[in-house]
């Protein structure tokens, strides 16, 4: 046997490794030399804020970077009521101001609930400000982060009016609460505030973990490509041809779909209003919720539901009273539920929300719904969306707690009388 | 596992550290386990196959060297049961929509059954090292008696998804050599696996967006955006194949193993024989090897002689994908092999002055010359399908044309604003062939055989920083992994 030594890097050995110069430096492996100058840079880039994003800013437009904008920026004053939800809730509210605007709405951009004010007050006489921080996607592990992260201070509502589904507990298909579009939008500012939820992870996701946490240009990637990125568009465009009407959506739509995470740009969800009986056809999605709906994770179903138990607990810490609302989903979806998942999800709600002192509303049962009212088998169309505003503003409207809430200089909480709770010991109200 | 994934940066160190920290004769072992858990780790199940195949060459090749007088019978045996298993698995939905096509063009429809067979990962490849161990041992090369060895041959997880395919003869006296660690390994091997991501990373999936919005749409694009486009992919695929092979070498390179070389600055080829001896090159000299030659290569008569630089291009336009724009791509490549030694007999025939042939002007419009070529045969290799290709080849006749009546609008390329390679694009394109030509230049000055210690680091150390900011979560898998 003989040593062995590679051919490439052999013959060169000499003059790398073994010279016979003033400096031993010349001796050290360039590899781990590199390595160690790489641990300085972070360290170095570390203590600067350089090529960094303020916590808000997000590389490119998404529907949750519109709603903070639309929130921060372009509501001048504070909303009263607030909606939270998935896109169970943002279709309804989508397609009944389309009908009541009698125009075109573009969904991502347009945060409030006209048709939901107008019904609120015909029925209590108050008038509200909403918006509507229901987001498509929105797990309650994200609605958690708006309310604690964004709801606060000057912009903390009266009332939050959060519509839940089955999926935001059951979902098989979300890889994790950091992987949605209100996560990776507010990791930041959680992370600042130290409320980032808890997530199972396996060794890679702990890796990585732990790469983001010590790895200074691992972990603000992001920031710093987006930095680069913008440094070079403003060199560059001014020196190229003009926009072209190609460049709208579609175009960009069709030339590299799916490149940015969550995108959505002016036009790309439009709500168009109907006519009565001519709602959009009805979608058939039993086969995505199949899979939505597999198995009961309890990972994710007890981290969504304490992440939902958190919501109405800051909420209410606040003095912001929540208005739970169990949305309507079709029997088609319903019977992929195997029946004591179904009953675990629908007494979680009710405890949840009567321990932590909100209100609840079970949609399905207080208004008549049916296949119609859908546009698949779990959004509502502008019909269904309709009913189900109609019942929730007419429930709010008794709702005693919701009235001191938005009045809160008109009735005392000692006027409230809580409603018997569905368990001994906590102040729920089943309305 | 990808090599661009955060598994291979918790993989690789582990197994480094292991194989320097066991004792030699533990090295192997450590290295064919890690090599089955690399492989495994895409689809368990596909374990056995590799395993299945070197069991049935390990008991196969040695009955070539046992049996002379029936050793070809043997190695047609071997290779039968090697391209067989090939087939099988990469060919069959292939050949029942070719009989389906047939049988359609006579009127008889036939609904070809679905076998739910998955293209197994780099089976190309190590079927290809297993058929050169076969013939090697047929030409009176020792058969390999150590089954870990064999096995880890065609296993080992550098080079077993996409190459660079090895020889048996170059690798195998290297296990069994007794190696002390050397820094110059993890030097070497760091800087090779540092600049391989860096052109896959930075480089070739930056340029798979242009691609793949020109080639899904041709039709939104103009001429002049889609020669632009098929520029894009000569260098993404160049970046993407060649980053690939600087990590599989640098990987081998930590354990101290030597794997071949794959590139050598192929768009500098003044003609296309000499591409094909630049690009891809551990396949090529397979073909060259173990189909080119058998067949009789070009110690026969002229018109034999193209029949087998035809047949030898358009099997390993095949080998690529069982699809027939690569079918139509390999005999592209084996068209241009014969005409352009059609065009060196003419030149030589009219009497054209050697000096003109080797003066600089001549050499670089044939470099500009072969590398259009080229390019013309890549969209036959991109492209979905030959109707798409047609259609982009049709309008791309179009640019003399456009340039006619050039205005920067027609390039609609450039506007798109984001991401910015976009816009970029006719900057990138021209730099990257600039960046071949001082490499080259780099390379005469033998600049990479003693670079600077402090350049050696400053590269490693801006490398490892771009490639920890500019890494997408998901980057694309590499182009060669489907093959």
């Amino acid at each position: 046997m003989r040593e062995h030594t590679p051919a490439s890097g052999a013959k060169n050995s000499v003059d790398k490794f073994g010279g016979s110069g003033p400096f031993r430096w010349r001796h050290l492996s360039g590899a781990v030399v590199a390595f160690v100058l790489f641990l300085g840079v972070n360290a170095l880039w570390s203590k600067t804020d350089f090529g960094l994003l303020s916590p808000l800013d997000y590389p490119v437009a998404t529907w949750t970077g519109t709603a903070i904008e639309d929130f921060f920026r372009t509501t001048k004053q504070r909303p009263q009521m607030v909606f939270l939800g998935s896109s169970l809730m943002v279709t309804p509210l989508m397609a009944v101001d389309a009908n009541f605007l009698h125009k075109s709405i573009d969904a991502p951009y347009h945060h409030k609930s006209l048709f939901f004010e107008e019904a609120f007050k015909r029925v209590s006489g108050l008038a509200v400000r909403t918006f509507n921080f229901a987001i498509p996607g929105e797990m309650p592990s994200d609605a958690y982060l708006i309310t604690k992260l964004l709801l606060k201070d000057d912009r903390r509502p009266d009332v939050i009016v959060y519509g839940v589904g089955p999926r935001d507990f059951l979902d098989n298909l979300l890889p994790g609460v950091k992987s949605t579009d209100p996560y990776k939008h507010l990791a930041k500012l959680a992370k600042r505030d130290g409320t980032v939820p808890r997530e199972a992870q396996d060794g890679l996701q702990a890796f990585n973990s732990f790469l983001n946490q010590n790895v200074f240009l691992y972990e603000n990637k992001t920031d710093l490509a987006c930095a680069t990125s913008r440094l070079v568009s403003r060199a560059v465009i001014p020196h190229l041809p003009p926009e072209t009407p190609q460049q709208e959506w579609e175009y960009k739509q069709m030339v590299f779909p799916n490149y940015h995470e969550f995108e959505v740009l002016p036009t790309a969800c439009l709500a168009a209003p109907t006519k009565p009986g001519s709602d959009h056809a009805f979608h058939d999605n039993l086969d995505e919720y199949r899979d939505r709906y597999k198995d009961l994770k309890w990972e994710t179903f007890i981290n969504q539901s304490n992440c939902f138990a958190k919501t109405l607990a800051t909420a209410r810490e606040r003095g912001t009273h929540a208005v739970v609302v169990a949305m309507p989903i079709t029997d088609g979806n319903r019977s992929l539920i195997p029946e004591f998942v179904w009953h675990l999800y629908t007494q979680n709600l009710r405890v949840l929300a009567a321990a932590n002192g909100a209100d609840f509303i079970d949609a399905q049962s207080l208004a008549d719904f049916t296949p119609f009212d859908f546009g698949d088998t779990v959004h509502l169309n502008a019909k269904g969306g309709l009913k189900l505003l109609n019942v929730i503003a007419a429930k709010a409207a008794q709702s005693p707690f919701v009235s001191a809430a938005l009045q809160p200089h008109k009735i005392g909480p000692s006027d409230l009388v809580p409603s018997p709770s569905l368990m001994a010991g906590v102040k729920g109200h089943q309305l | 596992m990808l090599f661009n994934s955060l598994q291979y940066l918790v993989f690789l160190p582990t197994v480094f550290l292991l194989f320097w920290l066991l004792p030699q004769k533990a090295r192997v072992p450590l290295l064919l386990v890690a090599s089955y858990v690399f492989y495994m780790s895409w689809r368990p199940v596909y374990g056995l196959l590799i395993l299945g195949l070197t069991l049935g060459n390990f008991l196969l090749v040695p009955m070539i060297a046992k049996q002379a007088h029936r050793k070809k019978l043997w190695l047609g045996i071997t290779i039968a049961v090697n391209l067989i298993t090939l087939g099988i698995f990469k060919y069959t939905y292939f050949a029942m929509s070719t009989v389906k096509d047939g049988l359609n063009l006579f009127g008889v429809s036939w609904r070809e059954p679905h076998l739910h067979i998955i293209l197994p990962l780099g089976i190309s490849f190590f079927v290809f090292e297993f058929i050169h161990y076969a013939f090697e041992v047929y030409r009176g090369k020792p058969v390999v008696t150590s089954f870990p060895q064999l096995a880890l041959f065609a296993s080992f997880f550098p080079t077993q998804i996409a190459g660079p395919i090895k020889r048996y003869q170059d690798f195998m006296p290297q296990l069994n050599i007794v190696s002390k660690f050397k820094w110059e390994y993890l030097d070497d091997g760091m800087q090779l696996i540092l600049m391989g991501l860096a052109k896959k990373v930075l480089i070739a999936d930056n340029l798979s967006l242009v691609v793949q919005a020109g080639f899904a749409h041709p039709e939104a694009f103009s001429a002049l955006d889609l020669w632009l486009i098929t520029y894009a992919f000569a260098f993404q695929i160049f970046f993407d194949f060649s980053g690939y092979t600087d990590v599989a070498r640098g990987s081998a390179m930590l354990f101290g193993y030597k794997v071949p070389i794959n590139f050598n600055l192929p768009y500098l080829s003044a003609n296309v024989s000499d591409f094909w001896h630049r690009w891809h090159i551990s396949l090529s000299s397979w073909l060259r090897d173990y189909l080119y030659i058998p067949l009789g290569g070009s110690k026969c008569g002229k018109w034999l002689n193209y029949r087998n630089l035809f047949i030898t291009m358009a099997l390993g336009g095949l080998w690529h994908g069982a699809a027939m724009h690569f079918l139509a791509w390999g005999v592209y490549q084996g068209v241009l092999l014969i005409a352009h030694k059609e065009y060196s007999n003419l030149l030589a025939k009219i009497g054209v002055p050697a000096a003109a042939i080797k003066s600089k002007l001549y050499h670089v419009v044939s470099v500009i010359v072969t590398f259009h070529l080229v390019c013309l045969g890549w969209i036959l290799f991109r492209a979905d399908d030959l109707k798409i290709a047609g259609q982009m080849m049709s309008k791309m006749c179009q640019a003399p044309a456009e340039l006619m009546h050039f205005s920067a609008s027609q390039l609609a390329l450039l506007e798109i604003r984001d991401p910015l390679v976009f816009p970029l694009t006719i900057l990138i394109v021209p730099a990257l062939m600039v960046s071949h030509a001082v490499v080259n230049w780099l390379n005469d000055k033998k600049f990479y055989q003693s670079p600077p210690w402090a350049v050696q680091v400053g590269v490693m150390v801006v490398l490892m920083c771009l490639l920890t900011v500019f890494s997408p979560d998901n980057s694309p898998k590499f182009i060669y992994f489907q093959f």
